[in-house]
């Protein structure tokens, strides 16, 4: 026998596996214990089945593994350890499933926004039938999607096994019939409705993917065509190191460090223009699906931040805030579909009309200052061609706008229809009603939808008097009320407005 | 003041403002809704529970500490629409209805059980007066009163509002403003007002 093997017979096999066995028990009954919980949205059960299957399966999969052994009389060193690497492998892939549950363990209705649940799932349906999500809050300060279809992750987690052992699973299809993702917000920002409108980033993340805007062949195309000037930076880069260290370098050693350089620079580039059109195009979607409800989310989570990181590998590569809100702000300001400066025609309440004008202002002249923009440029001539490929895409993307509204549907908000009735809306705020619809009688009214809800909220709270402190220098307990009864009456009014529709439409079968 | 009848109470939710409309919103199917000298509410999906097991005594003279460990007697849970949810005897369980009240300066009401609940067993709302200019869900304090468990789903009527116009304008200020659903009891600020009476 080989020193040094964790297992070096069938028993310690035996062992490890009633040791895996055991922690697979565990781990089912805890899955069976959120089938009894009441989820607002069926699919933290769902996983919680799949993942409860998924332990049986893998016990399937060491039973047959460990009576294979049994029934074979001599098994070899090779033998013993090739079935150790199985069994570890299932220990690990059980591990990694029992760390997943933290997602169902998160969904339980306490633990969410739980009214906004079923209006954003209706929303997303009405675009992309064959989409599902689960949200979910975690304690990271940051919104989230798992973009991948968890169906396809497991299954291809499990597929090796399949293989092995043939014990069909059916279970993705039964439990999921949709593609399945993952949203996640900032649990402590769990009550601030508003600031959910960062979930039509998140949506739009899955809009992309669903209609392959930014797949590899358009990347490639983008990098292909700036591929003489890379060339030249690479040439550049090197010959800058070899001249300040010897002035004659061996030709051949130069040629390498030529390709390595540019094979890098073409990955880099790649990298940068793929995730920055990635953030961008889903701030556009989720704007023109929320409007100026999506640019005031970016502004307030944008001025927590540095405004100007530059894109690295260590941020994602994810655009600086400022580029994020002037390409927000360009669609809340698109032509034809301008949304600022708000008129007196639309909101009669002058002070509330300045309130909201003046902040939309302070966003602009925060994107007119381009530090961002000359921070990339001075930072590389790689980001520098990285961004003008972006925006240049961005900018073809945007003024072919049937891409978008073939997608988006009639869920593209134009300032006529969120107009409307946002003066009455605004008026039940300020009467502490929640904005679920507009009703001058009991037999007239006319139900708001979701968006005109949240942007309502939006220009509620932009409009409040906000001091930290009363005249006597106490502390205004007072306005954190208002700021939890604000938050508490959106939600209802959203709340109201999905289940007044879905009732509506049942009466009218 | 005698009890607002259909017509009033119709007149009462056509006003022009804001501030003198009774708002009950979202009123599904107002036609059913409204009856002769009162409006059905329905039963919403938010919910206290009691948990007995873990608290032995709920004493008001505790003040802040009762506040800060009431969440080990009651507890907050949400119930999907078209949802069971099995009230046992003798149980006492925190509601509210599922609309949201706004009353107008010069009106109040009582909050009264559905006499086909009753018959079953079902009390609703022990606090059942709620003031001039009150603006939120009403909270429901729901006990089965009879011998076997009743089935309660959320969105369906289970309680009557009955109105009475209000001699000059006053305004609620109580401890619960604006609330969407149902709240822990919270005696803490009336600590100083009833330590006199509390042992010394």
């Amino acid at each position: 026998m080989a020193e040094g093997l964790i297992c070096e017979t069938v028993a310690d096999l035996e062992k490890y596996i009633i040791e895996i066995v055991s922690r697979l028990r565990s781990l089912q009954s805890k899955c069976n214990n959120y089938l009894s919980i009441n989820f607002i949205s069926d699919h933290p059960v769902s996983l919680a089945k799949i993942i409860g299957h998924l332990c049986d399966y893998f016990q399937q999969s060491l039973f047959e593994l460990y009576k294979t052994l049994k029934k074979r009389e001599n098994n070899s060193e090779e033998d013993i350890q090739a079935n150790f690497n199985i069994i570890q492998t299932i220990d690990n892939m059980s591990k990694l499933f029992a760390e997943e549950l933290q997602f169902v363990d998160g969904a339980i209705p306490q633990n969410l926004p739980w009214s906004i649940i079923k209006p954003l799932e209706n929303l997303l349906s009405n675009m992309v039938p064959d989409i599902s999500f689960m949200l979910r809050p975690q304690w990271e300060y940051n919104y989230s999607i798992i973009n991948s279809d968890i169906r396809e992750v497991y299954m291809n987690r499990i597929s090796q096994l399949k293989k092995l052992y043939n014990i069909p699973f059916e279970y993705f299809k039964t439990e999921f019939t949709k593609t399945f993702h993952i949203i996640s917000f900032p649990y402590i920002e769990k009550s601030n409705v508003l600031l959910h409108a960062m979930i039509g980033h998140e949506l739009g993340h899955l809009l992309i993917n669903e209609n392959e805007f930014v797949n590899e062949k358009e990347i490639d195309k983008l990098v292909y065509s700036v591929y003489p000037k890379i060339k030249t930076i690479s040439k550049d880069q090197v010959d800058s190191v070899y001249s300040t260290q010897t002035k004659e370098p061996p030709n051949i050693f130069v040629q390498t460090e030529y390709m390595r350089r540019f094979k890098f620079n073409i990955r880099f580039t790649a990298s940068l223009i793929k995730r920055g059109l990635e953030e961008l195009l889903s701030d556009i979607i989720g704007t023109l699906i929320f409007g100026p409800a999506m640019l005031f989310s970016i502004y307030e989570i944008a001025i927590q931040s540095n405004l100007d990181e530059i894109p690295s590998e260590d941020n994602n590569f994810y655009p600086p805030w400022r580029c994020r809100l002037r390409e927000t702000l360009k669609i809340v300001q698109r032509k034809n579909s301008e949304f600022f400066p708000i008129s007196e025609e639309i909101i009669k309440l002058k002070e509330l009309e300045t309130k909201v004008n003046n902040h939309f202002n302070r966003i602009e002249k925060l994107v007119e200052i381009p530090i961002d923009i000359d921070k990339i440029n001075s930072k590389s001539q790689i980001h520098k061609i990285a961004y003008e490929q972006i925006m240049v895409s961005i900018q073809q993307l945007k003024i072919s706008t049937k891409n978008f509204s073939k997608i988006l549907k009639t869920n593209i908000i134009k300032p006529g229809v969120l107009y409307k009735n946002i003066e009455n809306l605004l008026e039940r705020y300020e009467n502490k009603l929640p904005p679920n619809a507009v009703e001058k009688s009991f037999d007239d009214k006319q139900t708001a939808s979701i968006i005109e809800i949240v942007n309502t909220g939006w220009f509620y709270k932009i409009s409040m008097e906000q001091n930290l402190l009363n005249v006597d220098s106490s502390v205004n307990q007072e306005l954190f009320e208002l700021r939890d009864a604000l938050n508490r009456l959106t939600l209802k009014g959203i709340e109201y407005s999905f289940v007044e529709s879905k009732y509506n439409e049942h009466r009218k079968k | 003041m005698g009890v607002l009848s259909r017509e009033h109470i119709k007149k009462y939710l056509s006003k022009t403002k804001n501030e003198d409309r009774l708002t009950i919103t979202p009123l599904l199917d107002y036609d059913k809704a409204i009856n002769a000298s009162s409006i059905d509410v329905r039963l919403g999906n938010e919910f206290i529970i009691m948990k007995q097991q873990s608290f032995s005594v709920l004493d008001v003279s505790e003040g802040d500490k009762l506040k800060n460990t009431i969440e080990k007697y009651q507890k907050k849970i949400i119930i999907d629409y078209n949802t069971r949810f099995i009230l046992h005897p003798n149980n006492l369980i925190i509601g509210s209805t599922f609309e949201y009240i706004g009353l107008p300066k010069d009106l109040m009401c009582y909050v009264i059980g559905k006499s086909s609940w009753g018959r079953m067993g079902l009390i609703i709302a022990t606090a059942t007066k709620v003031d001039p200019g009150f603006k939120g869900s009403i909270t429901l304090e729901i006990i089965n009163g009879g011998q076997i468990p009743i089935v309660l789903y959320p969105g369906i009527p289970i309680a009557q509002l009955v109105f009475h116009e209000a001699t000059g304008t006053d305004e609620y200020d109580g401890n619960y403003k604006y609330p969407t659903g149902p709240n822990f009891p919270d005696f803490s600020q009336k600590y100083e007002e009833w330590k006199y009476w509390f042992p010394q």
